[in-house]
């Protein structure tokens, strides 16, 4: 069994490190055209927010309001306060004792 | 600033990352040891392909007989996202040597490229920083597991402590920062329905990367449209 496991390993391998490693060694270097500056520089926000709104919505456990129900809390945080850590501390805090309120 | 508070700073700045995936790598680690896989499978998939997600997936997937070749196919698409990220910190990365390139490529993940982008966009691109978050990241992703492989049984469920909700939490706390202009906005806004839709549709798998092509161009458009208005009331 793990000289089938080793294979995957290898093929997982080249497959997670192309994606990563490509861009950045050809683009680095490289003067690109204002618009695709643009287009890159708001990949970042759009990709962030694709991968928070699925863990917001569709959740697989026992409770799948409780993420959602703390994101306000959390989001009123980060909108205030600015800072990473009481933004996640706050969002930790508030499914926990949603969790403990539901007793789940 | 120099190399030592440049790494203090690194250091900080991994701490909600590291309260985020320590429960993961747990679960991921008692996965593995409960599927039957050796320590060192366990601990190879986090050293060499470093990829939460597709872990857990190439773990169930071969549970459930699938070809090799079929759970790196599937690796592939999972871990897609990444090309437009790599090319999204890339501009960035001007004033970089190769081996910093490297390592800040070989090691990104969703959450450091969460982090990286908070803080170029503050044009903060200090690389002792930003390959000190890589490398605490990977060690701690690598140790987890092997924790969860080993103490997996033992340990008490972390959902009970809200652990599950700091890297969403994360991911809130460095979104909104980014969209102070209107595209980036927008380009929030969009990316994400597109996300949630293709998750509803059943092709999770795709959401990501899609959302965030929709995203920057819906994004680029409204700017482009902004400015031909100001033109042309000029």
């Amino acid at each position: 069994m793990d000289k089938t496991w080793w294979f995957i390993i290898g093929g997982m391998t080249v497959v997670t490190l192309l994606p990563r490693l490509t861009p950045i060694l050809l683009l680095s270097d490289r003067r690109l055209p204002p618009v695709i500056q643009r287009w890159l520089s708001l990949i970042a926000p759009a990709i962030l927010s694709a991968l928070l709104l699925p863990e917001l919505f569709f959740v697989r456990d026992a409770t799948p309001v409780v993420p959602l129900l703390a994101s306000v809390p959390t989001f009123l945080v980060a909108w205030w306060t600015k800072s990473l850590f009481k933004t996640v501390v706050v969002g930790i805090a508030a499914v926990a004792l949603l969790r403990l309120i539901g007793g789940l | 600033m120099n190399r030592f508070s440049s790494i203090t700073m690194g250091m900080k700045d991994a701490l909600p990352i590291v309260l985020g995936i320590v429960p993961i790598g747990l679960a991921y680690g008692l996965l593995g040891q409960q599927a039957g896989l050796s320590f060192w499978v366990v601990l190879g998939l986090s050293l060499f392909v470093f990829a939460g997600a597709s872990q857990f997936i190439a773990i169930s997937m071969f549970l459930g007989g699938a070809e090799p070749v079929l759970i790196v196919g599937t690796t592939f698409i999972v871990n897609f996202r990444h090309l437009l990220m790599s090319a999204a910190i890339a501009p960035r990365l001007k004033s970089w040597t190769v081996r910093q390139r490297l390592m800040m490529g070989s090691m990104l993940t969703d959450e450091s490229f969460a982090v990286h982008s908070a803080r170029f966009a503050r044009n903060d691109v200090n690389p002792a920083a930003a390959i000190t978050l890589n490398i605490i990241i990977y060690l701690v992703w690598a140790a987890a597991g092997v924790a969860g492989f080993h103490l997996g049984p033992l340990i008490a469920r972390p959902e009970a402590w809200g652990l599950d909700f700091a890297l969403p939490a994360m991911f809130i706390g460095l979104l909104l920062p980014i969209c102070t202009n209107r595209p980036a906005a927008i380009a929030a806004v969009c990316g994400g329905a597109t996300s949630a839709l293709f998750h509803l549709l059943g092709l999770g798998r795709w959401g990501v990367f899609i959302g965030a092509l929709v995203g920057a161009t819906v994004g680029v458009a409204i700017k482009q449209e902004t400015k031909d208005e100001e033109t042309h009331l000029g």
